[in-house]
């Protein structure tokens, strides 16, 4: 049945039905359930749960990947990932909360840190420590810091 | 309170990666060895105390000791790692020595005020050190560009992230001054794990129940992801492991080991025209280094040099 054929009331409902779910589809689904149904806060505390996770076992290769700055046309390349970290190792790594505002994210991190040093490793107990996240393309990734001296931070 | 927030900001160093470029420990000599909970004021205490002069090697009449040693690794942190093994002390003692051989030469050129009693800034050596260097050994030209792309083509793996393994690991550590009989009963041992292993019993519990790795210990074995061919030992041990296969009682310089490969990561290397200019510094820095070293043997027939500590000959220029 053509739409022009409807009473006025229902081809407002219709209208308005119409741009709910366009409303939905395009800004509240994505942002509120973009994954399995998960929330994005669920979806932060995932990966960043993940990115922890590689990040004290070593595993380079996963956490570069979820680094904003190894995305295409960012600064960071894998020669600057290998290079960070020396002499330090996270053991005991814990995400403990995560906060979304909009397309940026801020998790909780309690690690131990082990520092090794000529006479031995040493460990400091429980640090904690906010880390921030951003998420592109709806996906959540590690917002990279630059080093002063290479310049202005981009992502 | 104040351990707390010193925690909190390596972390925060960890997080912000690249600042561990510039991330040095406050007096990485009195860091505190290997810790259980509640034993970071214990060294709170061990930092306050000053550490017995200790003399590691003389150049001139200039003493280097351990305190000195230490300043000197604490400048970057990347020397750090490799100052836990007597190689890599010997290799970082020798920079030093070259660093006061420089200082006394400099003096005697000009470069440096003759008298030692007058005080110089870090910034007048830094200067000074500019100038002698263009003259004793001037950095070279940038090399061509098919000499660039063929050392890139070499070290590829060094420019990227290399390939890695994740390894459990049960080690049955050998004292150092353990006679042929300790050593042979530990190895025997290492060899009743490995017929359990291969009698299908389970890798992280036997770990968990016999390693001497402390640390690897509480997570059955798993040293995480190591890098595959930085360590020849390593690459040796691990040679034609795949996924899921552990190695045989193999001797290390800690003992007896049992490896296993639990998981592979590919490299991911730099592409070249990303990483060119660091290449070119690097080989430059590297042949400036050679010209250097040659300079400096050249140097230590004319300056006197001592290696007091033992194990570190190797430092000698």
């Amino acid at each position: 049945m053509p739409c022009h054929n409807l009473p006025v009331k229902k081809r407002i409902l219709s209208a308005a039905l119409i741009l709910m779910f366009l409303f939905f589809a395009l800004t509240g689904c994505v942002h509120f359930l973009p994954h399995h149904g998960m929330s994005s806060q669920e979806m932060l505390l995932k990966r960043a749960m993940e990115y922890w996770n590689a990040r004290s076992l070593n595993d380079l290769a996963t956490a570069y990947k979820m680094e904003s700055a190894a995305l295409p046309g960012g600064w960071l390349r894998p020669f600057d990932m290998a290079a960070f970290g020396a002499g330090l190792k996270l053991l005991k790594v814990e995400v403990t909360d995560a906060v979304v505002e909009g397309k940026k994210g801020v998790v909780t991190v309690k690690a131990d840190v082990q520092v090794l040093s000529m006479r031995g490793p040493g460990i400091f107990h429980g640090s904690t420590t906010k880390d921030q996240w951003i998420m592109i393309d709806g996906e959540w990734y590690h917002k990279t810091y630059k080093p002063v001296s290479l310049g202005r931070q981009k992502r | 309170m104040r351990l707390d927030l010193i925690s909190t900001t390596i972390l925060s160093l960890v997080i912000i990666f690249p600042a561990s470029y510039a991330f040095s420990q406050p007096d990485s000599g009195a860091a505190p060895p290997a810790a259980t909970a509640g034993q970071d004021q214990d060294h709170a205490s061990q930092k306050r105390q000053r550490p017995k002069r200790v003399v590691m090697a003389v150049v001139g009449d200039h003493e280097i000791t351990v305190e000195e040693f230490m300043r000197f690794i604490s400048r970057d942190a990347r020397q750090v790692p490799e100052a836990t093994h007597p190689e890599g002390k010997a290799r970082l003692l020798k920079q030093l020595i070259i660093e006061h051989m420089f200082i006394l030469q400099m003096r005697k050129e000009g470069y440096l005020p003759a008298d030692p009693k007058i005080s110089v800034s870090e910034k007048d050596i830094f200067l000074a050190s500019q100038k002698f260097a263009a003259v004793h050994f001037p950095a070279p030209p940038i090399p061509d560009e098919k000499a660039i792309y063929e050392y890139y083509q070499k070290h590829k793996e060094e420019y990227g992230i290399p390939e890695m393994a994740r390894v459990s690991q049960i080690l049955l550590h050998v004292p150092e001054d353990a006679n042929t009989t300790v050593k042979e009963s530990i190895r025997k041992k290492a060899g009743n794990i490995l017929m359990r292993i291969e009698g299908g019993g389970n890798f992280a519990e036997l770990a968990h129940e016999y390693t001497d790795n402390p640390i690897a210990k509480v997570a059955g074995g798993d040293l995480g992801y190591l890098p595959l061919h930085a360590d020849k030992w390593l690459e040796n041990a691990l040679e034609g492991i795949t996924v899921g296969n552990h190695t045989g009682v193999l001797e290390s310089p800690s003992g007896y080991e049992i490896l296993k490969v639990t998981d592979i990561r590919k490299a991911i290397i730099t592409p070249y025209s990303n990483i060119r200019n660091k290449i070119v510094q690097q080989m430059r820095k590297e042949t400036q280094e050679k010209l250097r070293d040659e300079y400096a043997r050249e140097l230590a027939k004319t300056i006197p040099v001592k290696i007091v500590m033992e194990g570190l000959e190797n430092a000698m220029p």
